[in-house]
């Protein structure tokens, strides 16, 4: 398989030249029609490590590559080619949609950068692609329901055929079944547009259901990348175990306190232990 | 024994009557945890808030009544009904960080709560609120203490607000989606503090996670639009689910967990 | 409807009817009075209002109050605008830019903001038309050159919240143009704030320009202006208190209406300040 994105020894820090790392030397590989996961408690550097690939945030050291080619060594005009082929999707669909402006036009916004002469048609496209009705065209996003939102959100996303979706906690904002309907969702698009997908998300009962491999993240840099299975069943790094250890099945009966002290005690250490 | 909270026949809907929650009804006995779970509309935060008298302008109480330690709130004078809340019922919501005060350090806002409640001096007051920070197991209650709620990581921040809720050792505590916007680990550590900080009073808790719902409740409530739908024990309900949309519900939630753990 | 948004329409609509019937004066009120604002008639000094064919009484010079007080308003209202306009024009200009970039530039813009912020901006401009004169285009340009920084800090803080926000992140990858993503998703989340600035600043310059007047530096000699009107009055404040009495109700009136609709605009926008 083809390698479409990857991130080299990547670090980002907060404020830059403090030395204070969110990311630190993390390294990642995702291949066409793949969804690698990228899972760690919040705090742990997956979003800023996305956001990085996404050009939102300046990396301090390292490189990401599209195709092979460093995305911060190409000139001017490339490089904006080349990032838009990279998009994102995020957390709150309420942040992420412009409340000014109807769905319609936050649909042709994308084909009108890119150059588009008649979006409307696309746009009835794209709604049709994420299973909306076209009459939502003519609404605001206050008018939406937060599934709904996260929908128009994918497809303008989507909108310029994007090789890679970055999709930052998708799922975190919604009920259990709209969750369940937006992986469906997720799943059909790739299967029928073939986009690589880098899926962050604390969630690893989400992850199971949608991501090929993990990337599991502590403090900073990457702890353990492998197929999904494997990680979420037979993790060998010490973070990944408590994280398994941690996930509640509706299935398994009464939480044990005396068990979630233990695993209290456990994250606590790792995270006082110098790594 | 009589139980902390009874709900009866209660009924919610907007000033123009439209019914938005309907002949709701159950107990919850000291030491006990009910859940309620159902989608977001289903109502079940609308039943909380009207326990505790805080429902948004333009939604009243249109039926039913809510007797706390036997003590029928509607009786109570409007005042009287606001200072139950930090007093005899304590509250823990998704998100802490729009709930507190942003302005005010987290000491403050114990040191209040002690002094209102409990008619106690300032200093001993700090004291109280430090072993308040101590029991939800925060790492430097002092610095806790004296931090403003942006200063905490959103799982302290959790802590925090626990602290604050169970401070005044309330009769019942309500916790709506306590642990939504928190990772694996910390949502367990969150739960079993809960648990654990729950003593010998009664726990309402609000969830539209099945996996959460099933490994803190004693009994489960189903809502769907506005009505309880099914109840019983967590795990019978699960297996034995009657109402279509509680098998709904399960199955979207065993389909997220997989196949690997299914029963 | 609730009783504070019925009140702020009355506020925002009375600030607007009073703002249109001050800007008709200004424009047309001068050639009505049928008054020279500059004549001199020491035979009818001191005529007291509503008595004469003067409305408004005259001076110590005989000049008409009335046409007087018409001109200083197209002066006033003249001044305060451009010089907001001016503000405006800058303030936003180097707010956005300031938002933005982390570049040198931005740096340094920040730091004159706030700077400024700590900073008697009246004597600076008490100074600088002491050095450079005084005349309309001197004082429009004083005024909007000593009080940008205001604007520029709103919009700075605004836009560097919005350049946060997801939805102008999610344009952002789209890597459209720098004045596509301004014009379509930071200026209108910005605009409501920066409307509601308009009219308190056009009343802070409307006070700033009768100081200026009343210390004698703003209007140029033999321009009536509400500033020197009531400078001159002060020698007849026992003997003719409509001397002040008339600039003062004006200049109050005018402040007011720009207040009122001001306010009026922030409740109806919903800003907080």
């Amino acid at each position: 398989m083809s390698v479409v994105l990857e991130a080299n020894a990547v670090s980002v820090s907060y404020t830059r030249g403090r030395g204070v790392h969110a990311v630190r030397d993390c390294s990642i590989l995702i291949c066409a029609r793949e969804t690698l996961a990228l899972v760690g408690e919040s705090g742990c550097g997956k979003s800023s490590l996305a956001r990085a690939i996404c050009g939102i945030v300046p990396i301090d050291a390292g490189s990401i590559r599209l195709h092979g080619r460093d995305l911060d060594n190409l000139p001017r005009a490339a490089t904006r080619a080349a990032r838009r082929r990279i998009q994102m999707v995020f957390q709150d669909p309420d942040a992420s949609l412009n409340p000014r402006h109807r769905i319609g036009a936050i649909l042709a916004e994308p084909l009108e950068v890119a150059g588009e002469r008649n979006p409307a048609r696309r746009v009835a496209e794209l709604l049709d692609l994420v299973q909306l009705d076209s009459a939502l065209a003519a609404r605001l996003p206050r008018e939406l329901s937060g599934g709904q939102k996260q929908r128009v959100a994918i497809a303008r996303a989507l909108a310029v055929e994007p090789d890679v979706l970055v999709a930052d906690e998708p799922l975190a904002s919604l009920d259990v079944a709209t969750a369940a309907a937006m992986i469906a969702l997720l799943r059909e698009l790739q299967q029928r547009l073939s986009f690589a997908v880098l899926f962050i998300s604390h969630d690893l009962a989400a992850v199971r259901q949608l991501a090929d491999r993990v990337a599991v993240m502590f403090r900073g840099r990457i702890v353990e990348c492998d197929a999904t299975a494997r990680v979420l069943d037979a993790p060998t790094n010490s973070y990944t175990k408590l994280l398994a250890r941690a996930v509640l099945h509706p299935l398994a009966g009464k939480l044990d306190l005396n068990a979630a002290e233990a695993l209290d005690r456990e994250h606590a250490l790792l995270h006082t232990t110098d790594t | 024994m009589s139980p902390v909270l009874e709900v009866a026949g209660l009924g919610i809907g907007l000033d123009d009557g439209t019914p938005l929650v309907q002949d709701v009804a159950f107990a919850v006995a000291a030491g006990e945890v009910l859940g309620i779970v159902g989608e977001s509309g289903s109502g079940k935060s609308l039943t909380a808030f009207a326990i505790t008298g805080l429902l948004p302008r333009g939604i009243q109480q249109t039926a039913g009544l809510v007797r706390l330690q036997g003590e029928d709130l509607a009786m109570l004078t409007p005042a009287g009904r606001r200072a139950l809340a930090g007093r005899r019922i304590g509250m823990v919501f998704q998100d802490p960080l729009s709930s507190f005060n942003p302005v005010r350090t987290v000491g403050s806002m114990l040191v209040e709560s002690a002094v209102r409640h409990r008619s106690i001096r300032a200093h001993e007051a700090r004291r109280l609120g430090i072993e308040a920070l101590q029991c939800v197991r925060l790492a430097e209650p002092e610095r806790a203490f004296d931090a403003y709620p942006h200063e905490l990581s959103g799982g302290q921040r959790q802590r925090a607000m626990i602290a604050l809720a169970s401070l005044n050792e309330p009769a019942l505590l309500i916790a709506d989606e306590p642990t939504t916007a928190l990772d694996a680990t910390v949502q367990l550590q969150i739960l079993a503090l809960l648990k654990r900080r729950l003593g010998q009073g009664a726990l309402l808790l609000i969830t539209h996670d099945l996996g959460v719902a099933a490994s803190l409740c004693d009994r489960l409530l189903v809502m769907q639009r506005g009505r309880v739908i099914e109840h019983g024990e967590p795990q019978f309900l699960l297996h034995h689910a009657q109402h279509p949309y509680t098998r709904r519900l399960r199955d979207a939630a065993l389909a997220l967990h997989g196949a690997a753990v299914n029963a | 409807m609730s009783r504070s948004i019925r009140a702020s329409r009355l506020g925002l609509y009375a600030g607007v009817a009073l703002l249109a019937v001050l800007a008709v004066l200004a424009a047309f009120g001068p050639d009505l009075t049928g008054h020279d604002p500059l004549f001199v008639d020491l035979a009818g000094r001191f005529a007291a209002p509503f008595g004469s064919e003067h409305l408004l009484g005259t001076d110590q010079l005989g000049r008409d109050l009335l046409a007087r007080v018409l001109r200083g308003l197209r002066w006033s209202l003249g001044v305060a605008l451009c010089a907001t306009l001016l503000a405006f024009a800058i303030g936003t200009t180097l707010g956005l830019v300031a938002a933005r970039s982390r570049s040198l530039a931005g740096r340094i813009i920040r730091q004159v903001t706030a700077f400024a912020q700590s900073f008697p901006v009246f004597v600076l401009a008490v100074s600088l038309i002491a050095i450079v004169g005084n005349g309309f285009g001197a004082l429009v340009t004083i005024l909007g050159l000593v009080t940008w920084p205001v604007f520029c800090r709103v919009v700075q803080a605004e836009a560097a919240s919005l350049l946060t926000r997801e939805y102008v992140l999610a344009a952002r990858m789209l890597q459209m143009s720098t004045l596509r993503l301004y014009t379509r998703h930071v200026l209108p989340g910005i605009l409501a704030s920066l409307s509601v600035l308009v009219p308190f600043h056009f009343a802070d310059m409307l006070i700033a320009e009768s100081a200026l007047s009343f210390l004698g530096i703003g209007a140029p000699l033999g321009i009536a202006t509400w500033g020197n009107m009531l400078q001159e009055s002060r020698s007849y404040l026992v003997t003719a208190p409509w001397l002040m009495l008339v600039p003062a109700v004006a200049i109050i009136s005018l402040v007011f209406a720009a207040n009122l609709f001001g306010d009026g605009l922030r409740r109806r926008l919903g800003v907080s300040t």
